[in-house]
């Protein structure tokens, strides 16, 4: 008796839960809730999220220029500065269908005088969404040091897509 | 697992009928992301969560380009930082920065006037944004996992037709489970890695002296 009870009042909520949507999209929006902001109902829906890690590790301070493409604007051209021996976890909602790496520099200091170096790149790129990457990934950029055949330091970038 | 479905649809039946007798505030008030997965469990996170970061992120809701600055107090030190993003309208870009972090806000955490966000026209003119005036503070306003959101919106009642709004998303209420990659974890432990090998955070380089 008790349990035929609970399931009629289990099935009374579940129905009226499942009508609530159409009356109430904004407060199911789950999101929203901890919302501090005064406006805080103008504030988009948040999604998940794709991090770029971006990694320098030479001694010198490094750029890294990118290209994104998210699926509804328009393609957007970055450059991010980083300091020596650093990381920057920078955050974009998904959403991002390309990543491009479109070049880097490095910034050596020779008695006093600052040399901007290229730096070459190491494939894939682009990283296409779906392929390379999907919603929730970890992607890593470097950029690191290396030696070529004459024993000249060189600079590289190479990526790598971290999903578990 | 049984008694884990039998909870998620005692708190369904509840919500359900908390809906039918409070309307939606009562439901907006009760709901939270954990009891979302009685709908399906989502993909990946929003907020770190149990990753120990607050994600700063800056939304551009303006038909113009914006210049986003915000500041914080990072971890270990008594010092604020500062960083930025350019942002196209429509987009957004946001930065993972590690706990504890004792205050952010858009503009100047000394300087509460100063102006956090700048709208940079097609002809490249620029518009101060009024600034946001609110200092948010760890354990007051955010937690440790949560998502701090700064936006840029069009605005009539200001002189320029802009304004900024902030917002924050709760982590700790996110619940643990996720179809595909769990985001904050995997970059928790991608940066100790980093940090292990001598690989410092991007938060000391952007300490303003």
């Amino acid at each position: 008796m008790l349990s035929r009870c609970l399931r009629r009042w289990h099935l009374i909520g579940l129905l009226a839960l499942l009508a609530a949507p159409i009356a109430c999209q904004d407060a199911l929006n789950p999101q929203f809730l901890a919302a501090v902001g005064q406006s805080q109902s103008s504030l988009p829906e948040p999604g998940s999220s794709v991090v770029l890690l971006f990694v320098n590790e030479t001694v010198w301070i490094a750029e890294v220029e990118f290209n994104m493409v998210p699926r509804t604007t328009i393609p957007e051209d970055w450059i991010l500065g980083m300091a020596s021996e650093s990381y920057t976890p920078l955050v974009y909602e998904c959403g991002l269908t390309q990543l491009t790496i479109t070049g880097g520099t490095v910034y050596v200091v020779d008695n006093g005088q600052i040399s901007p170096e290229a730096v070459g790149f190491v494939p894939p790129s682009p990283l296409d969404e779906g392929v390379e990457f999907v919603c929730g990934a970890v992607i890593k950029i470097f950029v690191y040091p290396y030696v070529d055949d004459s024993g000249n330091f060189r600079w590289e970038i190479s990526t790598e897509t971290v999903l578990d | 697992m049984i008694r884990r479905y039998i909870g998620l649809e005692t708190a369904a039946a509840i919500l359900g009928i908390a809906i039918a007798l409070g309307g939606c505030n009562l439901a907006s008030q009760s709901l939270n992301p954990q009891f979302m997965e009685v709908l399906g469990t989502p993909f990946a996170p929003i907020a770190p969560g149990t990753a120990p970061f607050v994600l700063i992120r800056n939304i551009n809701m303006t038909d113009q380009r914006v210049r986003f600055s915000f500041e914080w107090i990072p971890a270990g030190t008594l010092q604020s930082a500062t960083f930025g993003f350019n942002v196209s309208a429509g987009l957004d870009g946001g930065v993972i920065v590690s706990c504890p972090v004792s205050q952010i806000t858009l503009g100047s955490l000394d300087n509460p006037t100063t102006p956090g966000a700048l709208v940079i026209f097609d002809d490249n003119t620029r518009q101060e944004v009024p600034p946001l005036g609110k200092k948010l503070r760890e354990g007051i306003d955010y937690f440790c996992g949560d998502v701090v959101i700064f936006a840029a919106v069009r605005d009539s009642s200001t002189v320029g037709g802009y304004s900024t709004i902030y917002g924050v998303i709760d982590g700790s209420s996110q619940g643990t489970e996720f179809a595909g990659a769990n985001t904050f974890e995997l970059a928790e432990r991608e940066i100790g890695e980093l940090i292990s090998s001598g690989i410092g955070s991007f938060e000391q380089a952007f300490i303003t002296p």
